[in-house]
């Protein structure tokens, strides 16, 4: 193949084979740049450069596979051995949160004294910070396969479950296994490097590849490597994006002197040319520093990479580039691209976040993972001591009840047959105790928004989203919520019942989406409480001894703290009949999750400056509510599981023919979403 | 099919014909080339007027690099190494002190010693003229390359004397060529916000034009990256060009990559990979009379210096032992490098190492 023949095959857009591959070696570095940019615009063609926030955390560097290009190992044994501590992991993820991460790259050595409980509580545990975890390079994963004598299908399953996000293409050295023999004879085989890495994306998870170059390698042997990925990436399309970066030789075992810049840029070029399928290369400015990664974004590069708020490995040869973000961006800037923030699945994270997502990630959808039921959301954080419903009673419940403190304590005292307490892992923090209860047939979920015991949680501080998501990772499709506003409108006593059917959102607190910055949930509330369980429990609370309004304006404020008498007035003049703290942003956030979700409020006050009410204080309210109406408000209390249990029936039998379940149908179009809700939240 | 002509920004592509057909570029070319986000198209370009005049060469030097003192009267914004006489960290040597310096060197195969100091108030005009005869008396094959523009200025006033003949003076003692600094960027604005108290542009060009007249070389820098706008650095290498139209003496252009660290503009960033090897593009394409444009690595780091061979650059500098000045401004380059990663580092690029001599002679190996 004579080099022209090789630039025609580029510019006409064909693949190219191994001879045409081995050909692209011969043309200068200009040359071999140009070509990748045009096909990188192809791939790309606005002029975006992405790059992730999170942080390298090493959760050990104790490792049997001593590999000779590597001066971050101990052997067990020796000294400098470390395995991290869990306050020096909450120090490294609160820092991590505080530099706007996403996410954290978790990889270690492969170090025998750690069972697979170790990985799955320390995946719990990072999740649990809302962090994504890029973790587990495939030694890791086939070290732990071997170590348990679990196949590496049960791994990926367990971790997924524990709430692995996706999984780094490291330890991918070069993948020959001639190459392998002679720098890392105890790692896994380039094979089984590839097994690990099919087998993850068939179970859903997206995966990153990488080449470590510049040691005993020949070229081709560079592109057996690339040829390898093309192959599997053909049949799984589950990579999201390829980083080449150069052996450093300081303080390891192989030593040499490194490659050059010119030989990376090659090397960078030849890869996208190569890579076809892979939609995005990435720069190693760990290896290449600042400047060198800078201009590899003309060699094909659409990526910076992360921030790596903190690199060991590398850095352990003695070279340590540092960047911060501020820098990175200006670096992508001064180079005259755009720079946008993404997560570790290469979804863009910030403003302007809808346009690029799918030229991005691969077009093809995830598959839907292999957890199922309750699997998906349980387990991790709580290691194996959680309960867990044992298959053979596991009807799970379709409606849920999100309620005051201790609100299953009412059912308790009812003696309704009690099904057990879950407490799924969620990626958006820890959710409150689920509390799952079977009457007539119908079983049923109460969760206690503010917490079991006193008020522990107030309003602004409830994580709605790990609540929500609980309750659906359960199997929660409606949701009635219960809650305690005060009336604006006078004809709403205390102690009356009050279904509203709109909401004006007067909050400024927590998180009010599942998708920051990503673009989903640009969606339309109107009506905004699902009608069809809106229409149950307003017939079926006809006769009820409790005064019922069937239409009123809920207004969401953010709390804790009361509102002020003008506030009031504004909301009156606003139309609204309501406030409170509780349904906003929870009806929002259910309605992301394609949850039924209507609200059945009991009023226990008037709001401020509505009736004339002297200052009492050292008691609720601080006067604002009389003895009396205490008292109807203690009745409606008090007949809350009464309530709940009559409205059930009608709760559950409920058709789902209101729009609620495809709320967001037109991001699953646009494949965006998935199909399977678990897919949405990496 | 060929992508040689095929450019990622079309407005290159009148800029190529230019170039196919030898033309001069004018100012909007220069601005064009600056403002181009197709950095690998303007490299190509400053590949194909490169390639033409030197082929696949690149030259090193092995030199010694003399930094007499660092006490400036001048106070310039972007200098981590000028300091006032009472200054905590200002030294000057004294002539025992050089001369040791080159004694303790003596056996390596240095061709040149490069000598630049800071503006020293109380020096005494004999003082340089020793240096260079003590230097030469040492070594007397040496070519010294000693003294920028604004170094001469201030030595003809010390003196007394008109440039000419304190040009004169120190070519006799064994001056061989002058160092390109100094010529900071031209533009009157930057200088009145960051070294008004140096040598005026003119002052610095008129210094070159005369050494050229009397038979001494020069080089000519240009600090970039710091207030400087793309109009201005165009401005600045028209100025070398037309100046070097009429003497001819500019061997080599050198661009500075200014380093903000330690420097009274801290606050700025410091220069990027694609503006350093931009910079060294347009230069190349630009200065159509100047023969050779060098990468000074120790100022874009050995990887950077590596890469500008395909970007207009047919020079690396050399093994640089001893360079203060930037390091005093936050460099992170290693301080030197032996001359077999030199040539490695060439041979990877795909060029030919070319050992030269001040003049740019082959030293034969």
């Amino acid at each position: 193949m004579s080099r022209l023949k090789v630039i025609d095959r580029i510019l006409e857009g064909r693949r190219l084979d191994a001879t045409d591959a081995l050909s692209l070696w011969d043309l200068d570095v200009l040359t071999l740049g140009r070509l990748a940019d045009l096909v990188r615009r192809r791939v790309h063609p606005e002029p975006v450069v992405t790059y992730v926030v999170d942080r390298n955390i090493n959760y050990t560097n104790i490792c049997t596979s001593g590999c000779k290009f590597c001066a971050f190992y101990r052997a067990p044994g020796d000294p400098g051995g470390y395995v991290l501590d869990l306050d020096s992991l909450r120090q490294k993820l609160a820092e991590t949160l505080a530099a706007g991460g996403t996410g954290i790259l978790l990889q270690g050595g492969l170090n025998p004294a750690l069972p697979l409980e170790f990985y799955e509580n320390l995946v719990g545990f990072i999740r649990g910070f809302g962090l994504q975890v890029h973790g587990f390079s495939p030694p890791e994963i086939s070290f732990l396969a071997r170590q348990t004598g679990l196949s590496v299908e049960d791994i990926l399953a367990r971790l997924i479950t524990a709430g692995l996000s996706s999984i780094p293409g490291g330890g991918a050295e070069i993948l020959s296994d001639r190459v392998r023999r002679a720098i890392s004879p105890n790692k896994c085989t380039a094979g089984e490097w590839l097994q690990v890495m099919g087998t993850a994306h068939g179970l859903g998870l997206k995966t990153t590849a990488t080449m470590m170059f510049g040691h005993l390698e020949t070229r081709a042997e560079r592109l057996e490597h690339l040829m390898r990925l093309r192959d599997l990436q053909d049949r799984t399309a589950g990579f999201t994006a390829f980083i080449p970066w150069t052996f450093q030789p300081g303080g390891t075992a192989l030593g040499g002197k490194p490659a050059g810049a010119l030989e990376y840029l090659k090397t960078l070029a030849v890869s996208r040319l190569v890579l076809d399928n892979f939609p995005n290369l990435q720069v190693s400015w760990v290896t290449q520093g600042a400047k060198i990664a800078q201009v590899a974004l003309q060699f094909g590069a659409n990526d910076f990479g992360s921030t790596m708020l903190e690199e060991n490995v590398v850095a352990a040869t003695g070279v340590t580039f540092r960047l911060s973000r501020e820098e990175i961006v200006r670096l992508i800037t001064a180079a005259g691209y755009s720079a946008q923030q993404r997560d570790h699945v290469y979804r863009l994270v910030g403003e302007g976040g809808q346009g690029l997502t799918a030229s991005c990630c691969s077009s093809k959808p995830l598959p839907p993972t292999s957890c199922r039921g309750l699997g998906a959301g349980c387990g991790g954080r709580e290691g194996r001591s959680s309960p867990r419903p044992s298959p053979h009673n596991t009807s799970f419940p379709k409606v849920a009840i999100i309620a005051r403190v201790g609100a299953h304590r009412d059912f308790l005292a009812r003696g309704v047959e009690y099904r057990g307490e879950q407490r799924p892992s969620t990626p958006f923090g820890e959710a409150n105790p689920v509390h799952v209860f079977l009457h007539d047939g119908v079983e049923f979920a109460v969760l206690s928004r503010h917490g079991e015991e006193g008020y522990r949680v107030s309003a602004p501080f409830v994580n709605d989203r790990a609540n929500l998501y609980a309750l659906k990772a359960l199997g929660v499709e409606k949701i009635l919520a219960w809650c305690a506003p005060g009336a604006i409108n006078e004809a709403m006593a205390p102690g009356n019942l009050v279904a509203p059917h709109d909401v004006l959102d007067e909050g400024k607190g927590g998180p009010h989406t599942f998708f920051p910055g990503r673009g989903q949930g640009f969606i339309r509330h109107n009506p905004v409480f699902c009608p069809g369980l809106r229409q149950a429990l307003i017939e079926r609370l006809a006769d009820s001894p409790f005064k019922l309004h069937t239409k009123a304006v809920y207004v969401g404020t953010t709390g804790p703290r009361l509102e002020t008498p003008a506030e009031i007035r504004k909301f009156a003049v606003l139309g609204g009949d309501l406030v409170g703290q509780t349904l906003v942003p929870e009806v929002f956030l259910a309605r992301e999750l394609e949850l039924c979700y209507a609200a059945l409020c009991y009023v226990v006050n008037f709001a401020e400056g509505v009736k004339d009410r002297p200052y009492e204080p050292g008691v609720l309210f601080e006067g604002l509510a009389t003895a009396a109406e205490v008292e109807r408000v203690r009745e409606v209390e008090a007949a809350f599981a009464d309530i709940v249990l009559k409205l059930l029936p009608e709760l559950a039998g409920t058709e789902r023919d209101c729009p609620c379940s495809r709320l967001m149908e037109r991001y699953r179009r646009r494949g965006d979403l998935g199909e399977d809700w678990r897919t949405w939240f990496p | 099919m060929t992508i040689n002509g095929c450019f990622a920004d079309p407005k290159l592509a009148p800029i190529y014909e230019k170039v196919i057909r030898r033309e001069r570029l004018d100012r909007d070319d220069g601005l064009t080339l600056y403002r181009s986000r197709d950095l690998l198209g303007v490299g190509y370009l400053a590949d194909l007027v490169r390639r033409r005049l030197h082929g696949n060469k690149a030259y090193y030097i092995y030199n010694q690099h003399l930094n007499y003192s660092n006490v400036c009267v001048n106070g310039c914004k972007f200098c981590a190494f000028g300091k006032k006489a009472d200054e905590p960290g200002a030294y000057e040597m004294t002539l025992e002190e050089i001369m040791a310096r080159i004694r303790e060197r003596l056996h390596e195969p240095i061709s040149e010693i490069h000598i630049v100091g800071g503006l020293h108030p109380d020096l005494p005009f004999s003082y340089y003229l020793d240096m260079l005869r003590g230097i030469k008396a040492l070594r007397p094959g040496v070519h010294l390359q000693a003294f920028t523009a604004v170094e001469i200025a201030h030595l003809a006033d010390i003196a007394g004397l008109s440039v000419a003949k304190t040009l004169s003076a120190l070519k006799e003692a064994g001056l061989g060529s002058l160092p390109g600094g100094g010529a900071e960027v031209f533009s009157p604005r930057i200088r009145g916000e960051l070294c008004p108290k140096k040598l005026s542009p003119s002052g610095w060009l008129a210094v070159c034009q005369t050494a050229h007249r009397l038979g001494l070389n020069t080089n000519a820098t240009m600090l970039y990256g710091h207030l400087e706008t793309l109009e201005e650095r165009v401005d600045h290498l028209i100025r070398l060009r037309e100046a070097q139209d009429e003497t001819g003496g500019f061997l080599t252009f050198i661009p500075l990559a200014f380093h903000p660290e330690n420097t009274q503009l801290a606050e700025l960033s410091g220069t990027t990979g694609f503006d350093d090897l931009k910079n060294l593009a347009v230069a190349r394409l630009m200065l159509d009379n100047f023969p050779h444009i060098k990468a000074f690595w120790i100022m874009i780091g050995p990887k950077l210096a590596q890469l500008s061979l395909s970007f207009g650059a047919d020079d690396i500098d050399g093994t640089v032992i001893e360079e203060r000045i930037t390091h005093m401004a936050g460099a992170q380059t290693p301080q030197g490098l032996s001359r077999a990663q030199l040539l490695h580092m060439i041979r990877e690029a795909g060029c030919e190492p070319v050992e030269r001599d001040t003049l740019y002679n082959a030293i034969p190996s």
